[in-house]
């Protein structure tokens, strides 16, 4: 007879050796498997969803989009034009350019151009003088105040106003003061009044005083324009 | 005499050991086939999802650069809001000055003209007859913009010898205020604040 533990343990090294093998086997199908799905499977999984859902972000933002209108850029003839309505500098020739070409084409004397400082400005506000500009939020603008002195016949010296407000050139006049020169106590010097054709032919002579305001662009906003102006020129 | 197999039955395990390891290695095998189309197939996916992104996102940037301003045209609103904003303080002098232009018939009449920020035009002028005052008054009180007139003064004066003031005709006749009686009317004209006409 064989004895009983012989007999249970008869087939224990081939069950332990089969057990490992097949164990084995499964283990190492499972960590093929695993790895590859750690190393290539998930991630692929990962920058899909990503995909996916940075396309449907896009989507949206388009979508957001379709309902904005249509807005219109800025050309560049139309900021040539606004710079040469505002310049980004002030040019003192330009100015004296356009107030002497306005005055030939009227027909009036060109006598006398100041530039008023801030201090007489602000001094004039507080005296409140009628013909000061009141300080406005357009002082702030980069605005340069002028005292101008021409000479004319009224008509002329009227029309070289409206000539000067339609320069291209924004320039705003404040104040004006015509006096006949019949009137003045201040005696005009009558060469140059003989250069007047007006004046030659008997009219009645005036003075005209006025005060305007021309303008340059903030640096903040003229800035912008720098890479439009080189584009330009 | 046929032999008998007394021994127990050989486990399972140990009897199928290969098929169960094969078992296992296909199982596996077909695991890692699965795993890899699912790869595949996203990787495909992704593909496309990115083309397709590409597209939109292509999309989205024109449809941004048309409905969004650059800086320079948001810089160009600002100049332009700011030029229209002085415009609007620029007074229309000629149409302020028009009825008084109107009112008087000789060259020289108006003697001065003033106006400021102060809103009020101040107007000096002579006149050869009370009459003529009173006419340039009518013609003035009908102007819409001097509906607010106030009369500083009006004078009775006997010209100087040699006086200062001439008055000249549309003819170009010359006329001295020598030892002749004018009256001279002073206004002040409060006018509307109006954008565009007032200072």
């Amino acid at each position: 007879m064989i004895p009983l533990k012989s007999y249970k343990h008869l087939y224990e090294t081939r069950v332990n050796r089969a057990v490992w093998k097949v164990g084995g086997a499964i283990a190492a199908a499972l960590l093929i498997n695993a790895a590859v799905a750690l190393l290539f499977v998930l991630p692929a999984l990962g920058r899909h969803h990503d995909a996916a859902r940075e396309l449907s972000a896009q989507r949206e933002t388009l979508a957001e989009l379709r309902q904005k209108p249509v807005v219109q850029q800025a050309t560049e003839s139309g900021i040539a034009s606004i710079l040469r309505r505002i310049p980004p500098r002030m040019l003192l020739s330009e100015l004296t350019t356009t107030i002497r070409e306005a005055a030939s084409r009227q027909d009036v004397l060109y006598v006398k151009l100041e530039q008023e400082s801030a201090m007489e400005q602000q001094t004039n506000a507080d005296t409140g003088q009628a013909e000061q500009p009141a300080p406005s939020a357009s002082d702030q603008q980069g605005a340069s105040h002028y005292r101008l002195t021409m000479y004319g016949d009224l008509h002329s010296l009227i029309a070289f106003v409206t000539r000067l407000q339609q320069e291209e050139q924004l320039l705003i006049v404040d104040s004006i003061k015509y006096t006949a020169l019949d009137q003045t106590n201040e005696s005009p010097s009558l060469q140059l009044l003989a250069q007047l054709p007006s004046w030659r032919a008997g009219r009645i002579g005036y003075s005209l005083e006025l005060t305007f305001r021309a303008f340059e662009l903030p640096a903040s906003i003229g800035g912008k324009f720098e890479n439009a102006s080189v584009a330009m020129n | 005499m046929r032999p008998i197999n007394l021994l127990p039955r050989v486990p399972y395990i140990v009897r199928r050991k290969r098929w169960l390891m094969m078992a296992a290695g296909i199982a596996g095998l077909l695991l890692l086939v699965v795993q890899l189309a699912f790869l595949m197939q996203w990787e495909n996916d992704q593909t496309s999802l990115k083309k397709e992104y590409g597209r939109v996102a292509e999309e989205v940037r024109e449809l941004d650069r048309l409905t969004t301003k650059t800086e320079t045209t948001m810089a160009f609103d600002q100049a332009l809001d700011m030029a229209h904003g002085l415009e609007k303080e620029q007074p229309a002098w000629e149409e302020l000055l028009q009825p008084l232009l109107g009112s008087v018939q000789l060259d020289g009449q108006l003697t001065t003209i003033e106006a400021g920020n102060d809103g009020i035009l101040k107007v000096t002028s002579v006149y050869l007859s009370e009459e003529e005052v009173t006419r340039a008054l009518k013609k003035l009180e009908a102007a819409p913009d001097y509906r607010n007139m106030k009369l500083a003064i009006t004078e009775h004066v006997k010209g100087e010898t040699p006086g200062r003031l001439r008055l000249v005709g549309s003819d170009g006749q010359v006329l001295r205020l020598d030892n002749v009686d004018y009256y001279t009317l002073a206004l002040e004209i409060g006018l509307k604040r109006q954008e565009g006409t007032m200072p």
